[in-house]
């Protein structure tokens, strides 16, 4: 059954170059803690009507690239801004996607599991219907 | 009490022609959400002497304010009906047939209308939406 959040993920891996980040590696929520970078993860926060007859909905998506240095993140997030794009995905209509806001956090470099990577983080509002 | 909801509520206009007479209705797309205004103006008769106001009734007006999904392949007409300026047939199903408990009929209304304006809102982080006016020519016509 297609939902936003499969059709997210199609237009996602259509768009993005597979040599940036592997389609395997675009996961909705989630991505092994010990899984090769650079990684994309990706969630749906929520879905309203827009319109009265609610034959168009908004969803706020929020987009997070995983890697390993802070220039790789924000290339990572080049590569997400380009990745949403108008067009009909797993039988789904998106609509002009709107980048509201990107976040960028530097790796934190320890021991063990005190290191964490660069993340960069990017919230989309996705007009779509059915 | 029933309580309706907004599922199936609709803004239609005739898209016969400009001036055209009820009968083919468009639906309004991408109508995001909108206000049914109606007003009457009051004379005050009140004399000298009473001592409670009193008031009589003037003329009826009203109309409709709403804001819909900008889209000018779906919303060509109304730019028509603005350049226009001349008035149309509109209908507005408030509450739709069989909506919510007990609502065996539509609630609609229909009056001849013009729209007085139109402004395309452009913002940051948003997408393009248009507010639109439409003012009543003549009587409204209210059926369920």
């Amino acid at each position: 059954m297609a939902t936003i959040e499969t059709a997210i993920r199609v237009m996602l891996t259509t768009h993005m170059g597979n040599s940036t980040v592997a389609d395997a590696r675009i996961t909705h929520g989630y991505r092994l803690q010990n899984s090769v970078l650079p990684a994309v993860t990706f969630v749906v926060d929520s879905t309203t009507c827009v319109t009265v007859d609610c034959l168009l909905n908004q969803s706020t998506v929020t987009v997070t690239g995983v890697a390993v240095t802070t220039l790789a993140a924000n290339n990572l997030g080049a590569d997400i801004n380009a990745g949403f794009v108008a067009g009909t995905y797993d039988s789904i209509k998106i609509y002009a996607p709107v980048r509201n806001a990107t976040t960028l956090d530097a790796p934190e470099v320890g021991d063990g599991d005190e290191q964490t990577p660069a993340t960069i983080t990017l919230t989309f509002d996705v007009y779509w219907s059915v | 009490m029933s309580v309706y909801s907004t599922t199936g509520c609709k803004v239609e206009y005739t898209a016969a022609g400009v001036g055209g007479a009820a009968g083919a209705y468009t639906q309004l797309l991408g109508w995001a959400e909108g206000t049914l205004t109606f007003t009457m103006e009051t004379v005050d008769v009140t004399k000298v002497g009473d001592t409670d106001r009193a008031l009589t009734y003037g003329i009826r007006s009203g109309g409709f304010t709403g804001t819909i999904i900008y889209d000018p392949a779906n919303h060509k007409y109304l730019e028509t009906l603005v350049s226009s300026g001349a008035a149309n047939t509109w209908r507005w199903t408030t509450i739709p047939a069989a909506g919510g408990t007990g609502g065996a009929a539509a609630n609609t209304y229909v009056a001849s209308s013009m729209i007085t304006d139109f402004a395309v809102t452009i913002a940051s982080a948003e997408v393009v939406r248009a507010n639109i006016t439409v003012k009543f020519v003549g009587a409204v016509t209210y059926s369920t």
